[in-house]
């Protein structure tokens, strides 16, 4: 680690802290826009010049700029697909097919807007392969270069699994 | 060191659930994370052919809303070769903690936060 990246505001700390907590942790919410949020933030903070310096000589000429490049195209596929999981409800958020009584018990009109919400949940998703090397590259060489490093995530910055989210959702009885 | 450390265990603790569950898209999903991670720790990188492979089947399962049995088996074998990446990485991840133990993690230790305090007050003298 670079003298010049030993200290960052604990405010921030904190804030990176949360956003890896959220990262590890998630449920029912897109995990990998934390750690984007994360990556985002560390750049600024840190020394740039030195970074991209370090990063090329690590792995290599104009890996920095190139991964810059698919840091930014991922930042934009990631907002496009939290816009519509947000648009979702808990129940759909479980990505299960629905049964016949959940289909039955449930409000038309709201139920085609959830259909189309899914529908652009599952085509703009698919843009986001699942091996991605570079983003992870990227990610472990700012927590190396940074003293978030020797941080620990406080249990109450890290979601738990409680009962009831960890269980399939059961449709609502009628009184 | 530490943080990366969690934040894998943290990931398998999620698989673990997700595919008891039979979440099996968010289980997938879960293992690529922690996978990712330990990759980019050991700085390996899987097979092209293979990663190919399970980013087509990924996204297939994905827009079909439901599993076809060959496509998954097929993701599960690659789940079960690449097993053995995450624990390399978290051994090395154990390893490079014992190699760098830096004086100031003593600070970490209740004990030692005292004995600071105390002499800070001017009552060791």
């Amino acid at each position: 680690m670079r003298e010049e990246n030993k200290t960052i505001s604990p405010m921030i700390h904190t804030m990176l802290l949360v956003k890896a907590g959220m990262w590890a942790s998630e449920r029912l919410s897109i995990d990998l826009y934390y750690l984007i949020e994360f990556i985002n933030l560390v750049i600024p903070t840190l020394n740039k010049d030195f970074l991209e310096k370090d990063y090329d000589r690590k792995y290599g000429e104009g890996t920095w700029n190139k991964d810059m490049k698919r840091l930014k195209k991922i930042n934009m596929l990631i907002s496009e697909t939290k816009t519509f999981y947000d648009g979702l409800t808990d129940a759909n958020k479980n990505l299960l097919k629905r049964t016949s009584v959940q289909k039955r018990v449930g409000n038309k009109d709201t139920e085609d807007i959830q259909r189309i919400f899914r529908k652009y949940f599952y085509k703009t998703s698919s843009r986001i392969t699942l091996l991605q090397e570079e983003i992870y590259r990227l990610f472990v060489f700012l927590v190396m270069e940074s003293p978030i490093q020797r941080g620990i995530i406080k249990n109450e910055y890290l979601k738990s699994l409680d009962a009831s989210q960890s269980k399939k959702v059961t449709p609502p009885t009628r009184t | 060191m530490k943080l990366i450390k969690t934040m894998i265990q943290k990931k398998m603790e999620r698989y673990n659930i997700y595919s008891e569950k039979k979440f099996e898209i968010r289980s997938i999903w879960q293992f690529a994370q922690a996978l990712n991670l330990s990759l980019a720790i050991l700085g390996e990188k899987v097979n092209p052919k293979d990663k190919k492979m399970v980013n087509i089947l990924y996204n297939r399962i994905l827009s079909s809303k439901k599993l076809n049995e060959k496509q998954f088996r097929k993701i599960k074998d690659f789940i079960n070769e690449n097993m053995s990446v995450i624990t390399r990485a978290i051994e090395h991840l154990e390893k490079m903690n014992e190699e760098s133990t830096h004086y100031l993690d003593a600070i970490d230790k209740d004990d030692c936060i005292m004995i600071l305090a105390y002499e800070h007050e001017g009552l060791g003298d």
